[in-house]
């Protein structure tokens, strides 16, 4: 199928769950859907070689639970979850919510096999632990959104399950404390699953509307931290709970049950849920700023500023953060049929990535370019990169069939010749002048 | 409820797919436009005027109501009463499902689904008694 869309260049978009963010399934230019949900076997799980082999179309869920019978994890739990597939999430190279310590999937895949255009099979990697066999083509296809090749099969590093875990979370008045606990955290030497934080907003608003009774506040943190047993657990969370006190947290909650755990992740899990109810008609939007990255020490500055910047424009916005990782992710709110808001969620989108990019971040961390973030690519990784890519891109896929339209390396533009789908909506071009 | 009073369900999806984890359709047939994701979409592009009803009546009608999706959806939706209303719709547009027509035709003809002849019920009655 490959060999012939090549040759009749017929575009082709691979699809494993449809969860991405930033349009990267998309079929922007037409042409095939390859969809990769039926590819759906787990292959094996070899705990002797610790090591899973899976189609793409496995889900991520369905996948840890196998894996938990086993005592092993998988730990990359995406916010996608059970729609989520391996295959996307190798596509996506992505951050689950336990990545500050466990990082992207891509430095856990051992092994790939990828369909190239011309119909070869490029395998990469064996169930043994480590290679060093020239470039890291695995590290490549990790991350290039199905602009490669087709991922088959994978063959992951998995690790053991740790038996007990818990959550520990605390309000704090001050940003620049919230930030200070979680650095003392981290050089504290306990290692936690996941530092996270929201803002003072999403906080009062998730309580409002879910009727949690949280204390008003400029942020609250969570955190995850595991325990090989029960004593190893109440140990790690004792030094976090001195740490948070010490720092000026208020009101610390510990929880090891599923009520309680719910509760203290709310404001993180369910607060676009929770503003949609607020506002009948809105959605949510995958914008070109929900992403971005900054250096650790600015981040207390970044949660106010890229807040105070998208409500300059009149908009909804719910800021949530990773605090180990210095990922950030204002959660945009707007009425779709109203011209007026996409005018102002461009404007808000260029100012808040000049404004990362001033403090030395990136425009991105973790969703990628996808076709959403076409016209600020070239920018963010410079010229010289871009036209790297772009010739790698030539080696693999010389007709430019394979997902089309994506990571700038075909076009800059993001909406050009695309058919909207609310009318409202403001292309780049209409939004010259405004 | 008018037609258009789902609108604001429909919007509420995400698209995120928590629905597919448990849907006995998509189970089966692992087409996402077999899953509630897919049908939202289907339904909001009736919506936005790039489908027509008769485009969208197979799908409407592969759904068992069994609320599976609603209790994984991340919104909270009522997932199930949009499809119902969307039927309705459906049907008064004239596209009911024609296995529903033949059933009321027959209900109608004979007082049961099946079209069989309510003597012969009277039979089966006086045997199962016997």
């Amino acid at each position: 199928m490959l060999r012939i869309s090549s040759e009749e260049q017929i575009p082709v978009t691979p699809r494993g769950g449809g969860a991405s963010f930033q349009g990267s399934s998309l079929p922007v230019r037409g042409g095939l859907i390859l969809d990769l949900s039926r590819m759906n076997r787990i292959i094996e799980i070899s705990d002797e070689d610790m090591v899973a082999v899976v189609q793409p179309g496995v889900r991520y869920e369905t996948f840890e639970h196998e894996l938990e019978k086993r005592g092993l994890t998988f730990p990359h739990d995406v916010g996608s979850h059970d729609s989520a597939t391996i295959g996307g999430m190798i596509a996506s190279d992505s951050n689950g919510h336990h990545a500050y310590k466990h990082g992207r999937v891509g430095p856990w895949i051992q092994g790939l096999e990828v369909v190239l255009l011309d119909g070869t099979v490029l395998k990469l990697g064996t169930r043994s632990p480590r290679y060093n066999m020239g470039y890291n083509l695995s590290a490549l296809i990790a991350g290039s959104q199905g602009t490669l090749g087709i991922v088959t099969e994978a063959i992951l590093k998995v690790d053991p399950k740790m038996p007990t875990s818990a959550s520990i979370g605390a309000f704090f008045q001050n940003l620049d404390d919230l930030m200070a606990a979680s650095h003392a955290i981290h050089m504290s030497g306990v290692e936690a699953g996941t530092l996270e934080a929201t803002d003072g907003y999403t906080v009062s608003t998730i309580s409002d509307v879910m009727g949690l009774g949280f204390p008003s506040c400029e942020g609250n943190f969570v955190a995850d931290v595991e325990g090989f047993d029960e004593e190893n657990l109440q140990a790690k969370l004792s030094i976090l709970k001195r740490i948070l006190e010490e720092h000026g947290g208020e009101e610390v909650i510990i929880a090891q049950d599923d009520e309680t755990r719910k509760k203290l992740w709310a404001p993180r899990l369910d607060i676009d849920i929770a503003v949609m109810k607020l506002q009948p008609g809105s959605r949510e939007i995958g914008f070109a700023a929900s992403d971005p990255c900054v250096p650790l020490s600015k981040m207390a500055e970044a949660i106010r500023e890229i807040g105070r910047i998208i409500r300059s424009y009149d908009l909804i916005v719910a800021v949530f953060c990773h605090t180990g990782i210095g990922i950030i992710h204002p959660a945009v709110i707007i009425d779709p049929e109203n011209e007026d808001h996409w005018v102002a969620l461009k404007k808000a989108e260029r100012e808040v990535l000049e404004y990362v990019t001033s403090i030395g971040g990136v425009i991105t961390a973790e969703h990628g370019f996808g076709y959403v973030k076409n016209n600020y690519v070239k920018e963010a990784v410079g010229a010289v990169k871009l036209e790297l890519d772009r010739r790698i891109k030539g080696i693999f896929d010389p007709n430019g069939i394979l997902n089309p339209g994506k990571m700038a390396l075909d076009t800059e533009e993001r909406d050009a010749g695309v058919k909207y789908t609310f009318p409202a909506y403001v292309s780049d071009q209409d939004m010259e002048g405004r | 409820m008018a037609w258009e009073e789902n609108k604001h369900i429909i919007m509420e999806c995400v698209s995120c797919g928590l629905c597919q984890s448990n849907c006995p359709i998509y189970k089966q047939t692992n087409l996402e436009s077999n899953s509630a994701k897919g049908k939202m979409t289907i339904l909001f592009a009736l919506l936005q005027g790039m489908l027509e009803w008769d485009e969208v009546a197979e799908r409407m009608y592969e759904c068992t109501t069994c609320k599976n999706c609603e209790a994984t959806c991340l919104s909270g939706l009522d997932i199930a009463a949009v499809i119902e209303a969307a039927r309705e719709e459906l049907v008064k547009r004239g596209y009911g499902h024609t296995v529903s027509g033949e059933l009321a035709k027959n209900i109608r003809g004979t007082r049961n689904p099946f079209g069989e002849d309510p003597k012969e019920r009277e039979r089966l009655k006086r045997l199962a008694e016997a």
